[in-house]
């Protein structure tokens, strides 16, 4: 009859637990994957850059180096390419004001202004005003497009008008000689505010004033109502409640900042050397990163946006919330939606 | 890397490939044709010894590769029985010791995996006990098969161990005294126990394995 082997029983006793290591009763294996969502991205985003997206009457519009367009309703994307475009073009900045969609065009080989065309009622118009500018971004708001221009390497802040009347901003405002990238347009009810470098100026068409703490560039700006919020270079943001009280957030720099009125929130995204985004509904409070479950499912964002470096935010006004991401792994989408009905659907990649 | 059922059925397709020569070329040198033995379309000269094959005290091996389809998770707190994931691959080594004319007990290990909609993959490696049925009707054979063991499964750096069932069964071809090939079918029960104020994450996985399957007779 065999003996009881102990050094047998040990190596079992320690084979079952390294094996229970591996068990976590906290995380259902099954039940994440059950919380996944298809990815189905198109190949037009794939490994891509998307700089702008926008909804525009039944349409979403991206813009890559060319317009791209799918329904809202759902459907594929196809590139838009209006005749008045003409050909070796770049789009370099696009926005919803208005009634209209602005697209800003420069030459692909020259480098040269291609001018601002508007869309409206199915036609494509060229914006006068802009004809020889070179629009780097566009910042949309209520009364005013705004638009931030490159001359020669100084970044100028221009004003349009509903009717496409272009003008620079006043002569002594810091936004004219200026060699510091515009990096914010915000309009909090009362005056407009905007960011270059390491600052924020607060009204910008009256006497302009730096309002904000000076310790870190301004990456972007976002507004609810009367409150504005920062995201700077230094992984920590600012709100108008207290400008020059850094908020800290992440280490890495905060790209990308977005209210989001839907949700009553604001998401900041985090950029290169970073992860995903971070979330909350009472900031400078409950500043969680994504994996929280506030704007999608723990599984479903550390399956999407968690380690990609985020762009930029756009929320469409209605129910859908847009990521864009830089390029990172070859064969992943630089687009992503989230659509928000009585409870966010998740990230899906466009 | 992501598994595929291209890169399944490619697995599957270079594991036969090891073992087709093996089977068609093992056990005929020089031997008679056994006396009430079918010959069938079997090389002539080929001798399986009796008529019945699986005797007592006879032993096999086996590897198989195929499909991993998943078909549903249930249990919990899921509103869904939606498994999310894609059709994937899997391999098996078993062992089989027949401890009475056609009864058969032994093991198996296996591995499979699945990728999911999301673009992550799931791993499922069960560890069982087997007990199975062979009738034979040469060249053909059939078996029946339970199993029931555990399995280790691992999917976006978290694993758990768990009970694990399968059943099914398999028809084969006797190619030569040493060797028979075969397609087979099994029904997979993947319990993923949670207790306490976990439960709820408790899911019951179900898989359906179609395979071929290489036997080698000992």
């Amino acid at each position: 009859m065999k003996t009881f082997n102990y050094k047998n029983a040990l190596g079992l006793l320690l084979i079952v637990a390294a094996l229970s290591t591996a068990c976590d009763n906290e995380y259902g294996l099954f039940a994440s994957i059950q919380e996944e969502v298809e990815q189905t991205s198109s190949k037009i985003f794939t490994d891509a850059a998307v700089g702008d997206v926008a909804r525009f009457g039944t349409s979403y519009y991206a813009r890559l180096n060319h317009l791209y367009s799918r329904p809202v309703s759902g459907g594929d994307w196809t590139e838009t390419s209006p005749a008045a475009f003409g050909s070796n073009y770049d789009c370099t900045a696009m926005a919803v004001f208005g009634p209209k969609l602005y697209v800003a065009l420069r030459d692909s080989d020259s480098g040269a202004a291609r001018g601002v065309y508007a869309l409206s009622g199915g036609t494509w118009s060229a914006v006068a005003g802009f004809n020889s500018l070179i629009v780097e971004a566009f910042y949309p708001t209520a009364t005013f497009l705004f638009a931030s221009v490159n001359d020669s390497g100084n970044h100028i802040l221009y004003q349009c008008d509903t009717g496409d009347s272009v003008s620079m901003v006043p002569d002594n405002s810091p936004f004219v000689a200026n060699t510091e990238m515009i990096t914010g347009v915000v309009y909090n009810g009362s005056i407009y505010l905007a960011s270059k470098g390491n600052t924020v100026y607060s009204d910008v068409f009256g006497t302009p004033t730096a309002v904000s703490a000076t310790d870190s560039a301004i990456n972007g700006l976002t507004a609810n109502g009367a409150t504005v919020y920062a995201a700077r270079d230094n992984g920590t943001a600012l709100y108008s409640t207290a400008w020059t009280t850094a908020q800290p957030v992440n280490d890495d720099p905060l790209t990308a900042i977005s209210y989001i009125p839907g949700w009553n929130g604001v998401v900041m995204g985090v950029g290169n050397g970073g992860t995903g985004y971070y979330e909350t509904t009472t900031f400078p409070s409950g500043i969680t990163e994504g994996s929280s479950g506030a704007l999608a499912t723990s599984t479903n964002y550390e399956t999407t946006l968690k380690d990609k470096a985020i762009v930029k935010f756009y929320w469409d006004g209605t129910d859908t919330l847009f990521a864009c991401t830089a390029s990172g792994s070859t064969g992943e989408s630089a687009l992503w939606s989230n659509k928000y009905t009585t409870s966010w659907s998740g990230w899906t990649a466009e | 890397m992501k598994p595929s059922p291209a890169r399944s059925l490619g697995l599957a397709l270079i594991l036969l490939a090891l073992a087709g020569p093996l089977a068609f070329g093992a056990g005929t040198d020089g031997a008679a044709p056994a006396e009430g033995a079918p010959a069938g379309d079997l090389p002539e000269g080929t001798d399986f010894g009796s008529p019945n094959p699986f005797e007592k005290g006879t032993q096999t091996i086996g590897i198989s590769a195929g499909l991993q389809a998943p078909l549903f998770t249930f249990g919990g707190d899921a509103s869904t029985t939606d498994d999310k994931l894609k059709l994937g691959g899997l391999f098996a080594f078993q062992y089989q010791n027949f401890v009475a004319p056609g009864l058969a007990i032994g093991g198996t290990i296996s591995g499979a995996f699945n990728g999911t909609i999301g673009g992550r993959s799931l791993f499922i490696a069960p560890l069982s006990f087997r007990t199975a049925y062979w009738w034979s009707f040469l060249p053909f054979e059939l078996c029946v098969g339970v199993e029931v063991g555990s399995y280790l499964m691992r999917y976006d750096g978290y694993g758990m161990l768990g009970p694990f069932a399968k059943a099914g069964g398999g028809a084969y071809w006797r190619s030569s005294p040493s060797w028979s090939l075969g397609l087979q079918t099994y029904y997979w029960l993947v319990p993923e126990i949670h207790t306490g104020d976990y439960a709820g994450l408790t899911r019951f996985g179900n898989f359906l394995e179609v395979g071929l399957s290489a036997v080698y007779h000992l």
